[in-house]
């Protein structure tokens, strides 16, 4: 049965007139609605991360500072006006996994800006995909000397103390050490390595002497050879580059068989987890650290305020500050660029200079390496804190500790 | 539905894929048409001779080391250094073949799954060579030969393995149905019997485990240039548990179950990874569930829902034969 419609304009029916009405009212609006749309589309940040594996408190660290930024940067405005908006992936510390994970974050989630990747050999991995990807890619903390020199690629920049910066600025502290022979130990991967050939180059050019070096595969869990190894090569001091699980069972191993008491150990990371996990037995070592919490400026003792508030029981440990910074620097990079295009950060970022929690940081243009104070702390105890904490023992200039362009070595 | 309804169905469906999907599901469909060839290449072994590899990773990671090295140091055109990739694996393998088949059942297993750690503390041993655990990367996918850089999109990265695993799909077809095949499956249901009848059962199971090696290591050779990276992972032994639980999902002794199974298992990884971080859980119910309840594998789901039903000769139900379809 058909029905005869109401002429209620000349020539239109009511239902005509209602549809012409609503596609006029969404013209009208779609400008607005389309600029809010813009406004408020996130920022997409990959973080490619160990969530599991023996490096998972690392990737712990990376995720509580990426959500605390992100509650500071949406709470201020956010980045260009967005917000910013972290996608964690679980990369178990595998360099395999960690470029199938960016390779999702790239073309399903159409995210090219990443950061917080936690293990060296996964950066390496990942880098020469970047311009494939067309993608940006800021370290956070790996250390491996040659990301920034041999494997340097355009889209990479590092903002944290590489592995030759940290034993440079240890080296430089034991110049005046009453020890003369130091053995090392290190992680059997592209980090331990960097650091390890850094310190003994290093040491040797401050005029000690390099007892020997040994290496522990990765996830190794039992020390006690290697510990038999130091405390026969009769050397003074003992330099360790391991992290995570490992750092934490070859200290708590070397307490147990004594080598704490017979060698001075020293270290190129000194890790708030690892102070926790060793309690008291901690107190006394000494090392680099590439972002001390007690380090006493205004932006830091913000971020530590904010930080403790937002987890409270918790100090901020080397890789929080380090994640603190790198963020920091991107998104000046970003702001400066007015762009989130990889190209367009990159240039931005070329000899940025920005001021966060571990002072002012320089991004080289020649070789995309910050320019990073060194620190040199020891652990002690406080009546301020719970646990063992670490106290500056010096400062070191940018320019001292900062390797020559688009190397791993130093000038003098 | 016959074969060829099936086959046109797949070529059709194979030739607009590439088009039609979003690139990172692209990315997934070549990585599981890799490990479907690497599952089917294992099917040799386990379904077709009964020879149970807990080292089949060796083969993959031979080839993803080879390509990778000769892509690495000598960039050659990406098709020759595959070829190339897959006759050195294949000559590594035929000393490891002698050694394994001087032994039966959980010794070979042992065996194979020994070869293949050798390989993986080899790989940490020579790592100036290797790159240790850090892997090798930046492996290239350099244009040729004759110029042809068809090779280097992902698109034509798809259509060179969806090539390789037909091309391998078709030999092994024509293998296991020749009368070689035909002495595989009797040392798979009697292997003293099928000696008795004067075949030396040694020489044709080391042949088909070094045939099983080639076609693995294709699987590694196409895998390592298309993620652009090999990593000590590719040797261990946990991807040989993976692979044998995909020829058993798939189906065994049916060469075409082992690369659903492959293309199965890795599509149910990248989907039920997405939405929870106990995938494995999931991965692990879903193994079990087929081996309780279907046995013959996805393939023996998928072939007896089309099957015709058993036909009594008119003489009644105390005939005594049924045709079956073959």
């Amino acid at each position: 049965m058909t029905q005869k419609s109401k002429l209620i304009l000349p020539g239109m029916t009511r239902r005509q007139v209602v549809k012409a009405g609503l596609a006029a009212t969404a013209v009208a609006a779609a400008p607005g609605y389309m600029r809010t749309a813009g406004a408020a589309t996130p920022i997409k940040i990959g973080i490619p991360t160990v969530i599991t594996g023996g490096y998972a408190v690392l990737g712990s660290h990376v995720m509580r500072t990426a959500k605390l930024v992100k509650k500071m940067k949406d709470a201020s405005g956010g980045v260009l006006g967005r917000p910013v908006e972290f996608l964690f992936k679980d990369t178990q510390g595998k360099p395999a996994d960690c470029v199938r994970k960016c390779q999702e974050l790239v073309e399903r989630d159409d995210c090219r800006i990443f950061t917080g990747v936690v293990v060296s050999s996964e950066a390496r991995a990942i880098m020469p995909k970047l311009d494939e990807w067309n993608s940006f890619f800021i370290s956070h903390g790996n250390g491996d000397g040659r990301l920034t020199a041999e494997l340097l690629v355009p889209n990479f920049f590092r903002a944290n103390t590489s592995a030759p910066m940290g034993a440079r600025t240890l080296a430089l502290f034991l110049k005046n050490a009453e020890q003369n022979d130091f053995y090392a130990i290190g992680s059997d991967y592209a980090w331990g390595h960097s650091s390890v050939g850094a310190f003994e180059t290093q040491i040797q050019n401050v005029g000690k002497n390099f007892a020997g070096k040994v290496f522990a595969p990765v996830g190794n869990k039992d020390y006690s050879t290697y510990i038999t190894k130091i405390m026969q090569s009769g050397a003074q001091g003992c330099y360790v580059a391991l992290q995570g699980d490992e750092g934490r069972a070859f200290y708590s191993q070397a307490q147990q068989y004594g080598l704490a008491s017979r060698v001075t150990m020293v270290t190129e990371i000194v890790a708030q987890a690892n102070i926790r996990a060793l309690g008291k037995d901690s107190v006394g070592l000494t090392g680099s650290s590439r972002y001390p919490f007690t380090y006493e400026t205004p932006e830091n003792a913000a971020f530590v305020k904010r930080f403790t508030e937002e987890y409270p029981g918790e100090l901020p440990d080397w890789s929080d500050g380090e994640m603190m910074q790198a963020l920091d620097i991107l998104f000046a990079a970003m702001e400066k660029a007015d762009s989130t295009d990889a190209k367009k950060i990159v240039a931005a970022m070329e000899d940025l200079e920005v001021t966060s929690v571990k002072g002012a940081t320089l991004m080289r243009k020649c070789d995309h390496q910050g320019e990073n104070q060194g620190f040199v702390v020891r652990v002690s105890e406080s009546s301020d804190y719970s646990e063992p904490i670490p106290q500056i023992l010096n400062i070191y200039k940018r320019e001292d500790v900062t390797p020559t362009c688009n190397s791993t070595e130093y000038a003098n | 539905m016959n074969w060829k309804v099936g086959f046109i169905v797949c070529a059709v469906a194979a030739c607009v894929v590439p088009f039609v999907s979003p690139n990172y599901m692209l990315t997934v469909i070549i990585e599981a048409l890799i490990f479907g060839l690497f599952a089917m290449s294992l099917d040799l072994l386990v379904g077709y001779t009964r020879l149970y590899s807990f080292g089949h990773v060796a083969a993959y990671g031979l080839g993803a080391y080879t390509s990778a090295l000769l892509l690495l140091h000598f960039n050659l055109p990406l098709p020759v250094t595959i070829v190339l990739a897959v006759a050195i694996s294949t000559a590594i393998a035929t000393p490891i073949a002698w050694v394994c088949t001087r032994t039966h059942g959980v010794s070979f297993a042992m065996l194979t799954l020994a070869f293949a750690q050798l390989g993986y503390a080899m790989i940490y041993r020579f790592k100036d060579f290797t790159g240790g655990s850090d892997g090798l990367t930046g492996i290239p996918r350099p244009e040729g030969p004759f110029g042809l850089d068809f090779f280097q999109s992902k698109i034509g990265y798809f259509y060179m393995v969806l090539f390789c695993l037909l091309g391998s799909f078709l030999l092994c077809r024509a293998l296991v149905n020749s009368p070689f095949g035909t002495v595989l499956s009797g040392i798979r249901e009697n292997e003293a019997k099928t000696a008795a009848l004067g075949y030396n059962t040694r020489a044709y199971k080391r042949v088909i485990v070094i045939l099983a090696y080639a076609f693995g290591s294709l699987a590694g050779a196409l895998y390592a240039p298309f993620a652009g990276f090999a990593s000590p992972e590719l040797f261990f032994w946990l991807i040989s548990g993976t692979v044998l639980i995909m020829v058993i999902v798939g189906g065994s002794g049916t060469l075409i179950g082992p690369i659903i199974g492959g293309v199965f298992f890795l599509m149910l990884e990248n989907q039920l990874s997405e939405v929870t971080d106990l995938w494995p859980l999931i991965f692990g119910s879903v193994f079990i569930a087929f081996v309780m309840l279907a046995p013959q594998g996805i393939w023996g789901i998928l072939t007896a829902r089309f099957k015709k039903p058993a036909v009594l000769p008119q003489g009644g139900a105390d005939g005594e034969t049924t045709s079956a379809p073959s």
